[in-house]
């Protein structure tokens, strides 16, 4: 289920989650329930950002519609093509 | 042949006095000199007085400060972009010939073609486009770029090395899909595929957060397709907001001016567009540190409050109270007991000095002191007897030492002798006691001589 967060939702959360924390007179379970979610937002975070990476595709259009290849297949096709 | 006409003018008025002509002679001779004197030329000025004639000529005066001659562009040689540029003020290289009206004796320069001075065409356009849709560069009228974008589109060249710059930042930066529409970026018709892009990518991939249009520097002219009508409108008509990083720093296009964001270059535009995961991780790191905090903040408030309760309870406690008596007790029975030994410890003494007392008065206490009196008392007779004995004792030795002293003996031993008949033991005191050859003893201080008298002398 967590696996569907995405980053600005886990990172509005966290944010949320800090804004919460501030009032000093919260509940010590609330507390901690909102400690421990929130360091579980940031590790979950951390993780997607260790492992960001940008993955590059080319669009290539013919008379059939649109097609996603390499950025290296794309330009051999286009160097061929011109 | 000005200066010639400027002659025969001259010759005229001094000479010949008949010369003259018709209007219609001298108009017509006017128009032949000026229309075949002069072949095409170009002509350089300012525009005023511009105007648009109904049926689409167009009429002004190019002026070169207070020379001026008018000018026409008929309707059906307005060929070339130009035109639709024209404006007074503008500094113009009008190529053409002179036309000459008889009917109101006007010269006109007929314009084939228009060439702007200093701003070239480009400019023009670029100018007149920022007129026409200044209101739509306004910042408020521009769609916010989403700031953690997830699938962007880049409209560029695929060879060029703005794609390059591009996605080296990117790259590792942000987990993201990038999807690289080609298309050309400079030339006739660039701008015909850029729009197409921006439609494609609106209407196939419109799960795009973010379309990028970028190429690298270049002149003016490799530029003008981002400054045309058809990318304004293109980029106006988007529904994903559009960043435009064509060109360097200085080059500023129209597709910069109405793209919702304009980077100086390809690399700045993935820079401040698209999130570091490096800063990410920093601002995750105080989060965490914010959050630990805050717990922290918590915790203690509560810990403080649990300390107060507690520090409350113990202090109504029962036990509190027993605890209290139970000390005041105790208290009460150590000072008793110290009281109470303190009074035993009194009368200890005092039968002890009581003791002490009637041990001084036991009968073996006085026969001791008595008997050591008595001792003492032996003592001193001893040594009294012993001195009077003593006295005594020195007297007789002195006595003894007087006697010695008066002996006659002792007038012997100073070496006197005493001579005393052997018979008699009579001692002789004068020579006429004896007798020639009478014995007499001498008694000297040790041992006794017996001697015969020799002479008898008489005294002296």
């Amino acid at each position: 289920m967590e696996r569907e967060l995405s980053f600005e939702e886990a990172l509005n959360e966290i944010e949320q989650i800090l804004k919460q924390l501030e009032n000093k007179n919260l509940d010590l379970e609330k507390a901690i329930e909102l400690y421990e979610r929130g360091m579980f937002l940031i590790r979950f975070c951390e993780e997607k950002l260790k492992k960001a990476r940008a993955k590059v595709e080319v669009i290539l259009k013919d008379e059939k519609g649109f097609n996603l290849e390499t950025l290296e297949r794309a330009s051999e096709i286009l160097k061929d093509g011109n | 042949m000005g200066q010639n006409l400027e002659l025969e003018t001259s010759q005229t008025v001094d000479s010949l006095e008949k010369n003259c002509f018709t209007v219609k002679e001298i108009t017509q001779k006017v128009k032949t000199l000026i229309e075949e004197g002069f072949s095409l030329l170009w002509v350089e000025g300012e525009i005023t007085n511009l105007r648009y004639a109904q049926n689409g000529n167009v009429y002004f005066n190019l002026t070169e400060e207070d020379a001026g001659i008018k000018a026409i562009i008929f309707n059906g040689q307005k060929n070339g972009e130009i035109f639709s540029y024209l404006k007074n003020g503008l500094k113009v290289l009008c190529w053409g010939k002179l036309n000459f009206y008889p009917k109101t004796g006007e010269v006109y320069l007929i314009v084939r073609r228009v060439e702007p001075i200093g701003k070239g065409l480009i400019e023009l356009r670029k100018e007149q486009l920022i007129q026409k849709y200044h209101h739509w560069f306004d910042p408020n009228n521009k769609r916010s770029l989403p700031p953690y974008p997830q699938k962007i589109a880049v409209i560029t060249s695929l060879f060029g090395a703005a794609l390059q710059d591009f996605l080296k930042i990117v790259s590792e930066r942000w987990e993201l899909q990038v999807l690289i529409y080609p298309s050309r970026v400079q030339g006739e018709g660039a701008e015909k595929e850029i729009v197409q892009a921006i439609k494609d990518i609106n209407e196939y991939f419109s799960d795009v957060d973010i379309i990028f249009i970028t190429r690298g520097g270049g002149s003016a002219e490799d530029l003008a397709p981002f400054n045309t009508e058809e990318v304004v409108l293109g980029i106006r008509a988007s529904k994903i907001p559009v960043v435009s990083a064509v060109g360097h720093e200085r080059d500023y296009t129209i597709c910069d001016m109405i793209a919702d964001k304009r980077c100086p270059t390809p690399s700045a535009a993935a820079q401040e567009v698209i999130p570091d995961k490096v800063k990410w991780l920093e601002k995750l790191g105080l989060y965490k540190k914010k959050l630990k905090q805050f717990l922290d903040i918590i915790l203690s408030r509560k810990q403080n409050s649990l300390y107060q309760v507690r520090l409350d309870l113990t202090e109504k406690s029962p036990l509190k109270t027993v605890y209290h008596l139970e000390n005041f007790l105790k208290n009460r029975s150590n000072k008793l007991e110290l009281i109470f030994n303190r009074f035993l410890d009194f009368q200890e003494k005092r039968i002890f000095e009581l003791k002490g007392a009637l041990k001084r008065h036991h009968p073996k206490e006085i026969l001791q002191i008595e008997f050591e009196r008595l001792q003492t008392y032996r003592q001193f007779l001893d040594l009294s007897l012993e001195n009077y004995l003593k006295t005594y004792e020195n007297k007789v030795t002195n006595f003894k030492n007087l006697l010695r002293s008066l002996s006659p003996l002792n007038i012997l031993e100073r070496g006197y002798s005493i001579v005393r008949k052997v018979d008699t033991k009579k001692v002789v005191k004068s020579a006429k006691e004896v007798e020639v050859n009478e014995p007499l003893e001498i008694k000297l201080s040790k041992g006794s001589l017996i001697v015969k008298v020799l002479r008898i002398q008489d005294e002296v």
